[in-house]
């Protein structure tokens, strides 16, 4: 009894989400039409009603709700116009992973072969956005993101910070499992979930993760550990979740977009630039100085050859701070003064 | 071997004796048909220790399969075996009609024909990908593309789709795209291949080799089961006779006895056993006459176009046709279409 009137409770309070939901749509939509049909991304946006929300209900699962509202955003978006967003494919990679993280399930993803092509379909306006990785914690940096940067027209609108874990997935019960597929790499990170829970299955390799989630939809009696997104996507039940023996890595992505798809300054912003110095005794401190004098902290240098010139380097660095404010613009004319070449790839709104 | 447990016993027994096979690494059947007092043991039963497995008090008597066969025989398991497949049952009351061109020729060809065979009544489409041709200079088939193609034609018809599988290293590709895998009579006892189609979490329907044994056949069967697939259909494809006015011969025998022989549903392909046109029609009806479970008929909306087996492939109109004349034969012989 007691039951059914919890149960009918739960049905009014989703009539009256469903209701509010259908309203939120449609004032988006109107934004859509005052904005012209430019880019919808607002990041900064998001994160202030995000942090706001958060303040004003702290008993709530930041988690939980924040995934709540990234789908009620993407919605939004989507209402506003359907989003083209290029990722490094194949269908399930971390890129997609991330960029359905970012975007939600909503837009169209256009999957693409290799980080250039990725560039390359933003800059063309084939895409609105492109997700390419920039950071892994166990393998650092990639070189093939940096080099597009200084080549491309397209800037960083925001970034995402995904942590890679596994699962074990499949259609029958974990006791029914006989065969585990996955990468060689995963499977090692399982070694030891897999050896006291499945101490009978036989391991075996696939060529990736969402391989793996592939071929245990196809074999019987088999599994894949993947990650819980390739398994959704595959159709296949989460028998296990986080089975990895340590914590995996975490890899950072940037979304990119073209000019006109800049954010908006959120309060809590990073701003992405490379520069390059003279070959010459103090120049990196007189760069450096620049962000010193005006306050301005820096999260993360990284240097690495110029392309161009022998023995020069180019230094990628990211602080916190928003272009178009007055410090940050004061600090940037200055800093063209030591530097020969200053490049600002784009301000967006810190992710944790 | 089977297990016959008394009729008394209780599940806790039951259960016991089930734990006690799987301690010695072997399985017990888990397709267990009304009979519940009869339990097939899978795997060598020569490590089980049979003596103390009798004293177990559920346990009435063991009673050893004699056959080469075991696991495709009718001792094993004496209910039918009926395959499902996206809500398709084969081997059960209704008649299944798989239908479609030989081979996958272009997306226009293959839907149309899609489409012909749908609204005549069939279940299933069929269509080949990868084509075993006696000349190496005829159209071998489209491979993957024209996999996708069948998968299109599925998403157009809401038709359960088979398709030829030649070569163990296309297993997992075709059946990401496919329902249900056929293992044709080139490749009957093509043994490895067998294995991995055992594998697969599919249906695989297994023709007759054109000069083989009914025993060889269900050992075919054997090998595809004993990996772990239960769900194989029969398909009896014609053999090789003296004659040269046909192709081949339709042995209407293999139905009744393959049958009594194993609970496998047992299909029959009329196209391939007469390979005329002329005898396709006289041959479904005597083969659904006869007790098949299904027919795997060759239709092709323009045969003479056709570039595989053209000559034996039936027009839409003469597929309409073959099926109002099978709606008159089915009840007769208990079945519904």
């Amino acid at each position: 009894m007691q039951l059914e009137v919890e149960r009918r409770k739960i049905d009014a309070i989703d009539e009256k989400i469903a209701a509010l939901v259908s309203e939120r749509l449609q004032a988006a939509k109107r934004i859509g039409v005052l904005k012209g049909g430019n880019a919808v991304l607002v990041p900064g946006r998001e994160h202030a009603i995000l942090d706001a929300l958060a303040s004003s209900h702290p008993t709530l699962p930041r988690k939980a709700f924040e995934g709540v509202f990234h789908e009620l955003f993407a919605a939004s978006r989507a209402a506003q116009k359907p989003l083209q967003v290029a990722v490094l494919g194949p269908a399930t990679s971390y890129s997609h992973q991330a960029a359905a993280k970012r975007f939600g399930s909503l837009p169209e993803f256009a999957f693409q072969s290799s980080i250039p092509e990725v560039f390359l379909a933003v800059e063309k306006g084939l895409a609105d956005y492109g997700v390419v990785p920039i950071e892994n914690s166990s393998d650092g940096a990639v070189n093939a993101t940096f080099n597009m940067f200084l080549k491309s027209h397209a800037g960083i609108v925001a970034e995402i910070n995904l942590d890679i874990d596994h699962c074990l997935a499949g259609k029958v019960p974990l006791s029914a499992v006989k065969k585990v597929f996955s990468h060689p790499q995963a499977l090692a990170q399982c070694a030891h979930w897999l050896a006291s829970r499945l101490p009978h299955a036989e391991l075996l390799e696939a060529a990736s993760t969402s391989d793996a989630a592939e071929k245990a939809l196809v074999y019987h009696s088999s599994a894949a550990v993947c990650s819980e997104f390739a398994a959704r996507h595959a159709g296949l039940d989460v028998l296990a979740s986080s089975i990895a023996d340590e914590a995996l890595n975490r890899t950072r992505f940037l979304v990119i977009g073209n000019i006109e798809a800049r954010p908006l300054p959120g309060g809590r912003d990073k701003t992405s630039l490379i520069f390059s110095v003279p070959h010459k005794p103090g120049a990196l401190v007189e760069a450096l100085k620049v962000f010193q004098a005006h306050g301005l902290n820096i999260t993360k240098i990284w240097s690495r050859p110029t392309l161009i010139q022998k023995d020069a380097y180019e230094f990628f660095v990211d602080f916190q701070g928003f272009v178009g404010d007055k410090k940050v613009e004061q600090a940037l004319d200055e800093l063209r003064v030591p530097c020969g070449f200053v490049k600002v790839l784009g301000s967006f709104p810190e992710e944790d | 071997m089977i297990i016959k447990l008394k009729a008394s016993a209780s599940k806790e027994a039951i259960q016991q004796v089930i734990d006690f096979v799987r301690a010695h690494g072997l399985d017990v059947d888990a397709s267990l048909g009304k009979e519940v007092t009869l339990v097939g043991v899978i795997g060598d039963t020569r490590q089980l220790p049979k003596q103390a497995l009798e004293f177990l008090p559920a346990v009435e008597k063991l009673i050893p399969i004699l056959k080469d066969y075991k696991l495709a025989s009718r001792e094993f398991h004496p209910e039918n075996t009926v395959v499902k497949v996206n809500g398709l049952k084969i081997g059960g009351e209704q008649l299944v009609i798989m239908a479609g061109p030989c081979a996958i020729e272009g997306e226009e060809q293959l839907l149309e024909a899609a489409h012909a065979v749908k609204e005549a009544g069939a279940h299933v489409l069929r269509a080949s990908a990868f084509k075993p041709r006696t000349s190496p200079y005829d159209f071998q088939g489209m491979g993957e593309e024209g996999l996708k193609l069948l998968r299109k034609a599925k998403q157009a018809t809401g038709l359960v789709t088979e398709t030829e599988v030649l070569d163990v290293r296309d297993v997992e590709l075709v059946a990401k795209y496919v329902d249900i895998l056929r293992v044709g009579a080139r490749n009957m006892q093509n043994f490895d291949l067998l294995r991995e189609v055992g594998k697969i979490d599919k249906p695989v329907i297994l023709k007759n080799g054109i000069s083989s044994t009914l025993k060889e056949f269900l050992l075919a069967a054997e090998y595809i089961m004993a990996e772990g697939n239960r769900n194989v259909i029969l398909c009896s494809r014609g053999i090789r006779t003296f004659e040269t006015l046909t192709r081949f011969t339709l042995d209407v025998n293999t139905i009744p006895l393959l049958h009594k022989e194993s609970h496998l549903p047992v299909i029959v392909d009329p196209s391939h056993a007469a390979g005329i046109r002329e005898l396709v029609q006289p041959m479904s009806r005597a083969a659904v006459a006869a007790g098949a479970d299904g027919l795997l008929v060759e239709v092709h909306s323009h045969p003479e176009k056709a570039l595989c087996d053209g000559k034996q492939a039936l027009l839409p109109s003469d597929f309409r046709q073959l099926m109002s004349d099978l709606r008159k034969i089915a009840p007769i012989v208990g079945r519904t279409m």
